[in-house]
């Protein structure tokens, strides 16, 4: 019984972690409701740096490597090693710095939410009523 | 002059102590962060087959960078270049950039101080080598290679006065700067004459120049140029000649594939209406036609193996023609590898052919094969 339970377990948790969805989460002050993945993009390779009503963009990152963030590196057309290519060519030219990472998903939902004009991405899983969910990468 | 030095590198190591307590007073800190580039190289004239190796640190860069308020900023940019030591007497230490930013948008942005206006797709980034897979740049970037060519007539300097910004249109983006300075003064070189103040760059013009550019998914393209007078050459009443630049780049990323091409020209605009010409050079007065232009092109094209690894041919072509002093040109084929084990560092390898070819005073030609080897660490 024991060893048919481990079976189903290992079989179970491969593929909820694989159809784990990532929510592309922003401050409640943020008056978008909806972001393309080329949006998107602009706004985690800094090209993109204040919202439509002016106010400033501040990009949040996920530190640790894991299927969140390779699934949001995949949605948005790049990888997390280009991105940061990407991030020290801004910084080189005086353009802006790299986005401050944070250790947890949980550390990310609370610095989104607590920061005006914050975006960032998370499992869907972590997402609460203190944020808005901009996009679902499924 | 030692005495001088050793003071810019402690105000240097003072205001790198310094960031954290900025960031203690509630200010945003002060960013600082860097970049170097060592290289080795072996470098050998195939003529007479001589060859010697070649060690130094090529380039150090620091940084400093500090958002002083809402939309607005400073960046500073010191460069220690050819392992500099003031004990050894080598190498040189250059305030290469120092600015400050206003940012309403990224529609629209204003930069003023000292900068490095933009100009093709490499004249800001060209000496930022760990975002660069080449050891040996392309030449009108390539500052070790001075005293072959001028390549700098090919790509402005310096500027004071920088707009720039990023309009989007659609999925196409459009990116544009325009900016002004004074004319480079290029007699002027390190103490200053009679009257002058030190380090204070007088000419009688200014420079005006801008780029144009679009961007969509993996193609980029733009055009360049200036225009500003340079007291290369003075007419009878003392004029400056006016010099033009006109730059063109063009770039495509396709899945792994990269190519890129920049052409620049340049070229003085010597009116015989005013009489003759006197060259500042020396060389003496000219009756007859003076023609000064500067031509120069490159492509690349490259392929991503790994994420990790880079391989790439390069093409480099440049021709000076100053009638009746000057004809050359350079031509530089060249192929390398770049290996990144981590964003922050890069290491490469390059092997260069360089050939001078002189049709005037006189003929000659000599050929160079360079092997070099370098690594960029960005900290």
């Amino acid at each position: 019984m024991k060893r048919i339970l481990l079976i189903v377990i290992f079989i179970i948790l491969p593929i909820s972690q694989v159809n784990a969805q990532v929510a592309v989460i922003a401050n409640k002050s943020v008056q978008a409701n909806e972001i393309t993945s080329s949006e998107l993009k602009d706004i985690i390779a800094l090209d993109k740096t204040t919202w439509s009503d002016g106010s400033a963009i501040v990009v949040f990152e996920l530190k640790p490597s894991g299927d969140t963030k390779t699934k949001f590196y995949s949605h948005i057309g790049s990888s997390a090693k280009k991105m940061k290519k990407a991030w020290m060519k801004k910084m080189l030219a005086g353009d802006a710095q790299a986005p401050e990472s944070l250790g947890s998903e949980d550390e990310v939902v609370n610095k989104v939410a607590s920061t005006p004009g914050a975006i960032g991405y998370v499992s869907s899983a972590k997402t609460g009523d203190n944020v808005k969910t901009l996009a679902t990468i499924k | 002059m030692i005495r001088s030095i050793k003071i810019i590198i402690l105000a240097l190591m003072v205001l790198a102590f310094a960031a954290n307590a900025f960031s203690q007073s509630g200010e945003k800190p002060l960013n600082t962060y860097g970049y170097f580039q060592a290289q080795f190289y072996q470098s050998g004239e195939t003529t007479y087959k001589g060859s010697s190796n070649s060690f130094s640190m090529q380039q150090l860069n620091f940084f400093f960078q500090k958002d002083l308020k809402e939309k607005w900023s400073a960046f500073v940019n010191v460069e220690f270049v050819n392992s500099f030591s003031s004990d050894r007497n080598i190498g040189s230490i250059n305030l290469e950039e120092a600015w400050g930013r206003y940012k309403y948008s990224d529609k629209f942005s204003i930069k003023a101080g000292l900068i490095i206006p933009t100009y093709n797709a490499l004249n800001t980034i060209k000496n930022r080598t760990p975002l660069l897979p080449y050891i040996i740049r392309p030449l009108a970037y390539e500052t070790s290679f001075k005293s072959l060519a001028p390549f700098d007539n090919l790509a402005p300097n310096r500027a004071f006065f920088e707009a720039n910004g990023r309009l989007p249109a659609g999925e196409i983006k459009i990116d544009y700067a325009i900016y002004a300075g004074n004319g480079p003064n290029v007699i002027q070189n390190g103490d200053a004459g009679e009257g002058q103040i030190s380090g204070v760059d007088s000419t009688k013009s200014i420079l005006v120049g801008g780029r144009l550019g679009i961007r969509y998914e993996g193609f980029k393209a733009g055009v360049s140029g200036t225009r500003d007078k340079s007291n290369k050459y003075t007419d009878l009443t003392g004029n400056e000649i006016t010099r033009s630049r006109i730059g063109l780049d063009v770039s495509l990323d396709i899945n792994r594939f990269h190519a890129a091409a920049e052409y620049s020209f340049s070229n003085f605009d010597v009116d015989f209406s005013y009489g003759p010409q006197i060259p500042l050079d020396g060389i003496g007065l000219v009756d007859g036609k003076v023609e000064d232009t500067n031509t120069f092109y490159y492509g690349i094209l490259g392929i991503d193996v790994t994420d990790d690894l880079y391989i790439y041919g390069m093409y480099n072509y440049y021709q000076q023609n100053e009638k009746p002093f000057w004809d050359l040109d350079v031509k530089m084929p060249s192929a390398g590898i770049a290996f990144s084990p981590s964003y922050r560092i890069k290491l490469k390898l390059q092997a260069s052919r360089i050939k001078v070819s002189f049709y005037r005073p006189f003929v000659e030609e000599t050929d160079y094969l360079e092997y070099s080897s370098a690594i960029s660490i960005f900290f």
